[in-house]
């Protein structure tokens, strides 16, 4: 007998309380469930990192995690990082850039260069392409998506 | 794919953790960076998955006398950022910063590196090369195991159906030291091509006791006792005088889509000599300081 479970989460500031099969994965959950899919699925076993979310501030693999186990957590999705009117600065400085092109992996960069410029030095290109290298990027090159990461390093809040 | 049906535990002690254990095809889940690939190819069909993520005593570092207890539910970035690891084994904080991603280090734990076993990966390198002891609890009983019986093959660990890791004792390096850690890779984050650590205790010039610990070379990581014993004794300027041969004869790598066994076997005394030559001079870099 398989038990499903009620979760309540917060995404995007938003409370949830849903029942879930154990077996659903949460960036199923996240698209199917609550319809939010700006968090894409790439590959499904966390190698291309297009469905990189943060859980309680950290980012995460949401393939990598099943929806049960993100009960009482707070999940931020690409979804709560600005509008099309009105684009996050992140966002803002890919699309000057033309850091994306298909745009399928942006929301899995957007995410992890986040909490890169929250939480690494990164003084270096190679420093840089380290911490990008769990995300893949099949249109640009990363050239463009490098030299966006620089610009945003130029601008952040120490 | 999707995975297979399961039953979910979220285990809030260790006790209720063992005892659903006790039901067959049961699997424990901590950061799921292994075992969630596996899960969502069907390659891993578990009847029931129990969820140790929340027991917290498992998520502790501990400084004592002789050794550094670090429990199973430590995440890579809690060990990389750990003052207490970085003051007493920093090949540990150094070797980790090579595993996978920053966004993967925010989930994967020892403990699941340990049990997946996969002799490329940083974790398993370090826990043979620091003789580590390992910490084990069924419901019956618990039981220490030393690294060297605990890897058995590839994947394969002599962790029984019923058992849980609790937590890793990694002995203090009490002599003055160098050490050094080096992995090949086709880019940053891959499982090593080939790497390899050293640890050499050096006293008055003279290596006393050393730690030589390849991975990617073979079905678990490999601790290189004969090189280990050539430069006991030696004088740390003389010249090692240590073959292809040599380096090469405990090794047993194999062929996969990342690389050939003859490139393994080419670059594997060239990576070896690398920390060995840089184990020393970290040693008298540190000795300057």
């Amino acid at each position: 007998m398989i038990n499903k479970s009620e979760i309540t989460i917060t995404v995007n500031g938003e409370r949830f309380s849903e029942v879930v099969e154990p077996r659903m994965l949460a960036s199923d959950f996240i698209r199917e469930q609550l319809k939010l899919t700006g968090t894409h699925v790439g590959c499904e076993h966390g190698v291309c990192g297009a469905c990189t979310i943060l859980v309680d501030g950290k980012t995460t693999r949401s393939c990598l995690k099943f929806a049960v186990q993100l009960n009482g957590s707070k999940v931020e999705t690409i979804e709560n990082f600005g509008s099309i009117e009105k684009l996050d600065r992140i966002q803002e400085a890919f699309k000057k850039n033309h850091a994306l092109q298909c745009g399928f992996c942006t929301p899995g960069f957007v995410i992890t260069v986040k909490e890169l410029l929250e939480t690494e030095k990164l003084e270096t290109d190679e420093d840089i392409r380290r911490g990008l290298s769990g995300n893949l990027c099949r249109c640009t090159g990363y050239e463009n998506i490098i030299k966006t990461v620089k610009e945003l390093i130029q601008t952040r809040k120490s | 794919m999707k995975p297979s049906k399961f039953a979910y535990v979220n285990a809030k002690t260790l006790d209720e953790a063992l005892l659903s254990l006790k039901q067959p095809e049961a699997k424990i889940i901590a950061g799921g960076q292994s075992l969630v690939p596996l899960i969502n190819y069907r390659l891993s069909q578990p009847s029931t998955l129990i969820d140790i993520s929340s027991i917290i005593e498992l998520s502790q570092i501990s400084v004592q006398d002789h050794k550094l207890e670090i429990g199973s539910l430590v995440t890579h970035n809690q060990a990389i950022t750990s003052k207490d690891i970085t003051k007493f084994l920093p090949i540990i904080s150094f070797a980790l910063e090579h595993t996978a991603h920053k966004t993967i280090r925010n989930s994967g734990t020892i403990g699941g590196s340990a049990a997946h076993a996969d002799p490329s990966a940083e974790w398993p390198l370090l826990i043979m090369l620091l003789d580590c002891s390992i910490n084990i609890i069924s419901y019956k009983n618990s039981r220490t195991i030393l690294a060297k019986d605990f890897f058995i093959s590839e994947l394969t660990t002599d962790l029984k159906e019923d058992e849980i890791i609790k937590s890793f004792n990694f002995p203090k390096i009490k002599q003055n030291y160098g050490w050094s850690f080096e992995k090949i890779v086709q880019r940053s984050g891959d499982f090593a091509l080939f790497s390899a650590g050293s640890i050499i205790e050096i006293d008055h010039n003279i290596i006393i006791n050393s730690k030589l610990c390849v991975g990617g070379a073979g079905e678990t990581p490999i601790r290189l006792s004969n090189i280990e014993a050539i430069i006991k004794g030696k004088n740390i300027e003389s010249n090692f005088d240590i073959t292809n041969d040599q380096f090469l004869s405990l090794l047993n790598p194999t062929s996969d889509e990342h690389a050939s066994m003859e490139y393994r076997l080419y670059i594997g005394p060239q990576v070896i000599r690398n920390v060995l030559i840089n184990s020393i001079q970290n040693y008298k870099d540190n000795k300057n300081d």
